[in-house]
């Protein structure tokens, strides 16, 4: 800091020392850590979200040109069993494994700090990759786990 | 005279909170939380401004510790944020409601100074605007120069140095009409 200047009066300093100092409630750093949790995972999902697209973009442009796309009907359906898988998955999360569980936590920390730090794609993806096979397991490993969807 | 920001943080602790380390970042708010509320509390006067104010720098803090490089002491980047936050709720509350200083009080944590002592001053320095006291503090408590003042404000140099010479005039007279109103319970009780 800079030099400091003040011709502050006698009485009017010792006022200021006699300042009381106050502690925030008990409840604040609590707030502050569960919107801190609620803002990391806003970012994981955001990111999540992003590099899903870019994938499916991806997938799109480098396809050759002789496979159909489906119709209207068919997309329907993409859509629904999308549903279905993305339901079954969070059932087996709710109940999964506590192993498994903590594998996918690790991951996304892993990948809330590659997303902090500016890392590029070639350490995102391979996180992502991970995430997705630990997802997979979380699902597998449920008891009446759902059978390979085919289209 | 410094309200606990010049506490220092081992380096150890702030290594694990860049990590993400919850129990290093809690650390560092215990550290440190008292000193930002007391800040915002004496300049804000209510509360819950007060309590939004250490929630919103805490909150920075976290998201941007990866990025900090230490080249100033932890607790002086900390008193930034905090004055900057502070002065924030100013510009966007120019009406402020001031909750009853009796209440207020109730939550103090003063160790060592006189209770009543205690009382008067900060009776004292709520009869100042907030924008007053933001400016008498940061300058005469937090050692802030006018020219950073400039910048907290972003205004000129001049604008902190007339509003610090009013408050300091306005306090002055203040406490000469207290001392006079003393000295004439005294000669009436004799």
């Amino acid at each position: 800091m800079a030099m400091h200047e003040s011709a502050l009066p006698a009485r009017v300093g010792a006022l200021l020392r006699q300042l009381p100092e106050f502690e925030p409630g008990g409840e604040v750093w609590s707030r502050i850590h569960h919107a801190h949790r609620r803002r990391q995972r806003r970012r994981v999902v955001g990111a999540g979200a992003g590099v899903t697209l870019a994938a499916t973009l991806a997938v799109f442009l480098l396809l050759p040109q002789r496979v159909v796309l489906p119709d209207n009907g068919e997309l329907e359906a993409w859509q629904a069993r999308s549903q279905a898988l993305e339901q079954q998955w969070q059932a087996a999360a709710a109940r999964g494994d506590a192993r498994q569980r903590a594998r996918l936590h690790r991951i996304d920390d892993e990948l809330q700090v590659a997303y902090d730090r500016g890392a590029g794609a070639e350490v995102l993806a391979p996180l992502w990759k991970q995430r997705s096979a630990a997802l997979l397991d979380l699902i597998h490993h449920e008891p009446g786990a759902a059978a390979p969807i085919r289209l | 005279m410094s309200s606990g920001f010049g506490q220092e943080l081992d380096a150890q602790t702030l290594e694990r909170a860049r990590r993400g380390d919850a129990r290093a970042l809690e650390s560092i708010y215990r550290l440190y939380s008292r000193a930002c509320y007391t800040l915002a509390l004496r300049i804000l006067g209510e509360p819950g401004a007060a309590e939004d104010v250490v929630q919103e720098v805490f909150l920075r803090v976290l998201s941007m510790l990866r990025g900090f490089r230490g080249d100033a002491p932890f607790g002086a980047w900390l008193k930034r944020l905090t004055a900057n936050a502070t002065i924030d709720v100013i510009r966007r509350n120019r009406r402020h409601l001031e909750d009853d200083a009796e209440a207020i009080l109730e939550s103090t944590a003063s160790g060592g100074v006189d209770g009543e002592a205690s009382a008067d001053a900060w009776a004292l320095l709520q009869r100042l605007s907030p924008r007053a006291r933001a400016v008498l503090l940061l300058h005469e408590v937090e050692g802030y120069t006018h020219r950073e003042l400039a910048v907290l404000f972003g205004q000129s140099e001049s604008y902190s140095k007339s509003i610090l010479a009013r408050a300091l005039k306005r306090l002055e007279g203040m406490l000469a009409a207290t001392s006079r109103a003393g000295t004439e319970v005294e000669d009436g009780n004799a």
